[in-house]
């Protein structure tokens, strides 16, 4: 019993004699490692992270900065008297000058314009005024009576 | 705080923090196990700098619901030790014990062989009986902790204890017959 005690107490002052722990360098030279093992994640998130900054940025500038209003459509069209916008006219370039044609057109030719015929008009032929914008295109359509 | 686990995936990852609080809770016991077992402080940091290493190759070995972190540690502990006793056939006790300030005194030089010779008679124990004295005697795990850690009986570890200890205590009563 005595020899076990004695044993006891000269383990315990060897666990007291003995260092603790690892010296501090093993720490440093196993976070370089970590550290060389990670590069590219650490890169990756680094890069996840700007890509984010500027969807972010661009985001704001997009809510902050006034729209350039488009150009009215058709206005000057529905300023002229008469004249029915045609439904496939819309180009998309604004209207700056435009060439009025008088023109005879049969009731098929009109209704592949997307135009109806007032059912008045019988005839073979009618007359009409054709809106033609500064790019060639037919914007609008007028009956003469 | 956070389970070894958690901490374990964290790093898996690539969390440094997660890391470095692994590494600090768990290099203290392991080194004073490998340092004990080996008794060259050299080797003990070696065989700590090893696992570590192969933590961060492939941590997925570890089974939480099997064991806690520090037995699979431990596990690993031992297998590095088992290869580098064969290869050394036996570890030296380290020459560089630290001198004492009163060094110049007969009862503390006394002390130190004392502790000198017990460290020898440790290091002269089969691995098995030497890692039963290291962990229940020298780092003062209970009989469960350190069957768990070496993943055997309590039975086993009681009566490996037991024989360690007589064979110690033979050992160093033996010392003292000679020395008078």
């Amino acid at each position: 019993m005595n020899e076990n005690t004695d044993l006891l107490d000269q383990f315990r002052c060897l666990a007291s004699t003995q260092p603790r722990e690892a010296g501090p360098y093993l720490e440093q030279k196993l976070t370089a490692a970590f550290r060389a093992r990670h590069p590219q994640r650490i890169r990756r998130i680094s890069l996840y992270t700007a890509a984010a900054a500027l969807a972010a940025m661009a985001l704001i500038a997009f809510l902050l900065y006034p729209k350039p209003q488009p150009p009215p459509r058709f206005e000057y069209v529905y300023s002229a008297p008469g004249f029915i916008p045609l439904p496939y006219a819309e180009s998309g370039v604004p209207l700056e000058s435009v060439v009025v044609m008088r023109v005879q057109m049969r009731r098929d030719q009109l209704s592949s314009l997307g135009v109806t015929a007032p059912a008045a008009a019988e005839s073979a032929k009618i007359s009409a005024d054709i809106l033609v914008g500064q790019d060639g295109v037919p914007r609008a359509v007028r009956f003469v009576q | 705080m956070t389970p070894d686990a958690d901490l374990l995936k964290l790093a898996a990852k690539g969390n440094e923090p997660a890391f470095v609080s692994l590494y600090q809770r768990h290099q203290g016991p392991l080194f004073r196990f490998t340092l004990h077992m080996s008794g060259q402080v050299e080797t003990a940091e070696e065989i700590v700098q090893e696992i570590f290493l192969s933590l961060l190759t492939d941590s997925r070995n570890f089974v939480p619901g099997k064991g806690t972190l520090q037995g699979y540690l431990i596990g690993i502990a031992r297998n590095m030790l088992r290869t580098r006793l064969r290869q050394n056939q036996r570890f030296v006790s380290d020459a560089s014990e630290p001198v004492s300030p009163h060094s110049e005194l007969f009862d503390a030089l006394s002390k130190q062989q004392d502790l000198q010779d017990l460290r020898s008679a440790i290091l002269s124990l089969p691995p098995n009986y030497r890692e039963v004295v290291v962990l229940c005697d020298i780092e003062g795990l209970d009989y469960s902790q350190t069957a768990s850690h070496l993943a055997c009986p309590v039975g086993t570890v009681r009566s490996r204890l037991h024989r360690a200890r007589a064979v110690l205590s033979a050992k160093m009563q033996k010392r003292i017959r000679c020395s008078a």
